[in-house]
């Protein structure tokens, strides 16, 4: 089992979380709207679970449930006024928002520890591992050290949700709903007069889309056992639009895409990594120039798997 | 007491409008946001930094340094990530939007690599001058901020409403087509319309360094996102709201921060938006709604 | 007879701007009624005041006896008005049948969890949705194109039929045509005449906005006309085609420019 490697799983789990921030702001680019929140929708996330985990010793999947559940009614509440507008309000709204979201986290330092965080948050490996010594089950038995153990759980239970956050999102973007996302993305009031309630979709879809965050901000705290309001910065948001853009916004596995590729990219090339950002700028500008809609978009998936059709657009 | 937090809070609301003014005009003729406008307004603050406490030059000159670098980059913007968007087919406002978040994450950065993350000292010569003026006192900066960013409003109204150039971009601003067909060279009034807004950010760079005698690579990103919040406050595109929304927003950080919690001070323009958008969603000087499927 | 649509003293107007004013009229189940005037006389503001597009500002729209007044887009589609564009507004990355299919939405149910979840009655609807999609298809004349192909690479002429089969799968009991046949041939023109008549006789009522008189004249059992946001004259074509009034302002009009 020495094959195992700690640090990859952990990258790789940083992958995961990324895969889930990236699909959290395509959701709602694919009503056309752009959300640049998502690092506040995440941070309500993580400090729900971290604080009903902490305090109240609720149990860790309970306590994930209501981070997501929360962060996708912040959204509902956000979306309702910013999207009766065009989409530049809703970008500087939800921009807005996350800033007021940090504000909080750092001031309401009884409840969130301030600009310092929360520390000692139940890592989910850990709770397992100690589970499962109780029951007589030791990673030893298995060939593994516990560290070991720790990140293969941690990375196989982010696979877990991932893979299911991406099947609900293909399914749905197959389905009634996601032809009126797409409608609603190509032309709104061409899809208002066929009788799609365009607001009730666009708030819809950018509630999913802060739930998805919601969810893998309360997945990253318990996988990190600490955080602080240095986590959710605009950058963070700037960041996950980045997996979106480059990625591809049409499908989702564009942003899964670029969320896999732009986090290992700077773990495999530390050369590279102190010149990260300016390079991530540049890239931004030339995608909007020459390929707006993002590496992967349904045309190159189709000419990837031929003898497949249909599926949605 | 409260009549210097009143003279605090003009002295920051006006630097606050006119760097809502940059975002304003860019706006009012393009329909796009300018995100990269915040980091435009930093490298202006570096650059006059640099010119006054490394370089020793005075003032005027460190006015003009910072207006000819911002007014370079604005036109780079325009040039690079603005222009070849323009006019595509299928190219939303959003992309632009985009666009310019791109160069303010190159901006921001570069800035990083450029000065690093401290804080770096703005000295003005006249920094511990202070007039006694009736019951008060004000320190000469203030007054010096608030006569620079008054001429510079002031000139901005009279050159749009008085001057040709100032109507060529008012027609372009009204309607970009029609103004092309009447002999308005759009993309000429577009570029000038880029390169004026940041040079006024560019101002308000210098303004700021003044004020508070110290800058450092975020406060593009707080300075940024701060003018976003007027414009909505104000009116997208609103000249007016512009003004009046940066003047409300310095004086009520002053006085939350005076009478209140300072640690909220940031989060204020952004309760703000909120509170607009459901209340008045055009803004204070907003005409008719705009409406969601433009 | 009853009347499907009926405008009562409606008027519009953006600013100071007046597009419309004091617009009267009705229209009887299962007519074909032509709009016309010159361009600019508020014809297709007419149709994005009975769509709520811009709701108006004056008077009021009744559809089938109640008053549509406040109700949004979307619900005036579900109630039963469908509509095309001057200016085809298909979806053109959707395939031609997705774009039938977003026509259903308003008379389908499945919702987030259904969809995901694929359930049975979900599955059903999805079949009965591609079922409907393909009879839509045959009627407007589309059964020879490949419904997997995006909507914006079909030709021109067939990007109109397949709006108005986007329009139909609402099952509209109104149908508002806004110049279906602009730029289209003799042939193609004579085979729009056609769909529409096949529409008709489906039971939908139909408003048209057309510029070629032949197709107005031949197709319509009644006529409004439009000048300057006014109403200024309704008939039959015959009645139309000899009221002074109409010849001067519209009719002379058109003839001096040639066709359009």
């Amino acid at each position: 089992m020495e094959w195992i490697n700690p640090y990859h799983l952990q990258v790789a789990s940083f992958v995961l979380i990324n895969v889930l921030l990236g699909v959290s702001i395509y959701v709602t680019l694919s009503t056309g709207q752009l959300s640049l929140g998502n690092a506040g929708f995440m941070s309500i996330g993580a400090y729900t679970a971290a604080l009903l985990a902490t305090n109240f010793q609720v149990p860790i999947p309970l306590g994930i449930a209501a981070g997501g559940l929360l962060a996708g009614a912040a959204g509902v509440l956000v979306g309702i006024p910013s999207l009766r507008l065009s989409g530049v309000y809703l970008a500087i709204a939800t921009l807005g928002f996350g800033e007021v979201v940090r504000a909080v986290a750092i001031n309401w330092e009884s409840l969130t520890g301030g600009a310092v965080g929360i520390a000692g948050i139940p890592q989910m490996g850990r709770v397992i591992l100690a589970r499962s010594r109780d029951l007589g089950l030791s990673p030893e038995s298995l060939g593994m050290r516990p560290n070991q153990f720790i990140s293969l759980l941690v990375f196989l239970i982010l696979l877990a949700a991932s893979t299911l956050v991406v099947a609900f999102f293909l399914r749905l973007a197959r389905s009634r709903v996601g032809r009126a996302y797409a409608a609603i993305r190509l032309d709104e009031r061409a899809a208002e007069s066929a009788g799609i309630p365009v607001t009730y979709y666009k708030v819809l879809a950018f509630s999913q889309g802060a739930m998805v965050s919601g969810l893998a901000g309360a997945l990253f705290a318990h996988s990190t056992s600490f955080i602080s309001p240095a986590d959710f910065t605009y950058h963070r948001a700037v960041e996950i639009l980045i997996f979106a853009v480059f990625g591809g916004s049409g499908h989702i596995l564009g942003p899964v895409f670029g969320a896999a590729l732009l986090t290992t990219l700077p773990e495999a090339l530390r050369t590279v990594s102190h010149y990260r950002y300016i390079l991530y700028g540049v890239l931004v500008v030339l995608m909007m120039i020459f390929r707006p809609q993002g590496i992967v978009d349904p045309p190159l998936l189709r000419r990837l798997r031929p003898g497949r059709t249909g599926g949605a657009a | 007491m409260f009549l210097e937090q009143l003279i605090n809070g003009v002295t920051l609301g006006s630097i606050y409008a006119i760097v809502a003014l940059g975002y304003t005009l860019v706006f009012g003729v393009l329909d796009i946001i300018n995100m990269a406008h915040g980091e435009i307004f930093m490298f202006g603050a570096f650059v006059g930094m640099l010119l006054v406490t490394k370089a020793g030059v005075p003032l005027p000159a460190a006015f003009l340094g910072a207006v000819v670098v911002t007014g370079a980059m604005g036109f780079l913007l325009e040039r690079f990530a603005l222009r070849p968007l323009r006019g595509r087919a299928g190219a939303s406002n959003l992309a632009s939007l985009i666009s310019t978040i791109g160069v303010s994450i190159l901006l921001e950065n570069l800035a990083h690599r450029l000065f690093g993350a401290g804080n770096h000292l703005f000295e003005t010569p006249f920094a511990e001058i202070r007039l006694p003026v009736g019951p008060v006192t004000v320190q000469l900066v203030q007054a010096l901020i608030l006569l620079i960013s008054l001429l510079l409003m002031a000139g901005l109204s009279l050159w749009l409403s008085r001057t040709r150039g100032g109507k060529a971009l008012r027609a372009t601003a009204e309607d970009l087509t029609t103004a092309g067909l009447l002999g308005i060279d759009t993309d000429r009034m577009i570029t000038a319309t880029v390169v004026i807004a940041s040079a006024m950010g560019g101002v308000a760079g210098v303004l700021v360094g003044m004020a508070f005698n110290y800058i450092n690579n975020q406060i593009g990103l707080s300075m940024g996102l701060k003018g976003l919040a007027i414009i909505i406050f104000g009116g997208m595109g609103s000249v007016y709201g512009a003004m009046a929304g940066g003047l409300i927003l310095g004086l009520s950080e002053t006085f939350v921060v005076a009478y209140g919690s300072s640690g909220y001070r940031d989060a204020i323009a952004f309760v703000i938006i909120i509170a607009v958008l459901l209340v008045r969603p055009q803004g204070l000087f907003g005409q008719a709604a705009p409406g969601a499927g433009r | 007879m009853t009347a499907i649509l009926a405008l009562e003293r409606v008027g519009k107007s953006f600013g100071g701007l007046t597009a419309l004013s004091d617009i009267s009229f009705s229209v009887e189940a299962g007519e074909i009624v032509g709009v016309i005037g010159p361009n600019g006389a508020g014809k297709t503001t007419l149709f994005n005041v009975i769509t709520a597009v811009f709701p108006p500002t004056e008077g009021s729209v009744v559809f089938d006896g109640e008053a549509l007044g406040g109700l949004p887009s979307h619900a005036i589609a579900r109630r039963g008005i469908g509509r095309t564009f001057q200016n085809i507004r298909l979806f053109p990355a959707m395939t031609v049948e997705e774009n039938v299919m977003v026509g259903r939405h308003c008379r389908t149910r499945a919702g987030v969890w259904r969809g995901v979840l694929r359930t049975r009655g979900e599955r059903e609807e999805e079949r009965g949705t591609r079922a409907r999609t393909r009879d839509l298809l045959d009627l407007v004349g589309l059964s020879g194109a490949d419904p997997g192909q995006a909507a914006g690479s079909l030709p021109y002429g067939h990007q109109r039929r397949l709006e108005i089969a986007r329009a139909l799968a609402s099952e509209p009991r109104l149908l508002l045509l806004d110049e279906p046949a602009a730029g289209m041939n003799d042939s193609e023109t004579e085979e729009m005449f056609r769909l529409i008549r096949r529409v008709r006789e489906l039971g939908v009522t139909i408003l048209l906005i057309e510029h070629d008189m032949s197709l107005v004249m031949k197709a319509c059992d009644r006529l409004v006309v439009f000048n300057f946001g006014r109403k200024i004259a309704e008939g039959t074509p015959l009645a139309i085609r000899e009221d002074p009034g109409v010849v001067e302002a519209y009719l002379g009009f058109q003839e001096g420019n040639g066709d359009a």
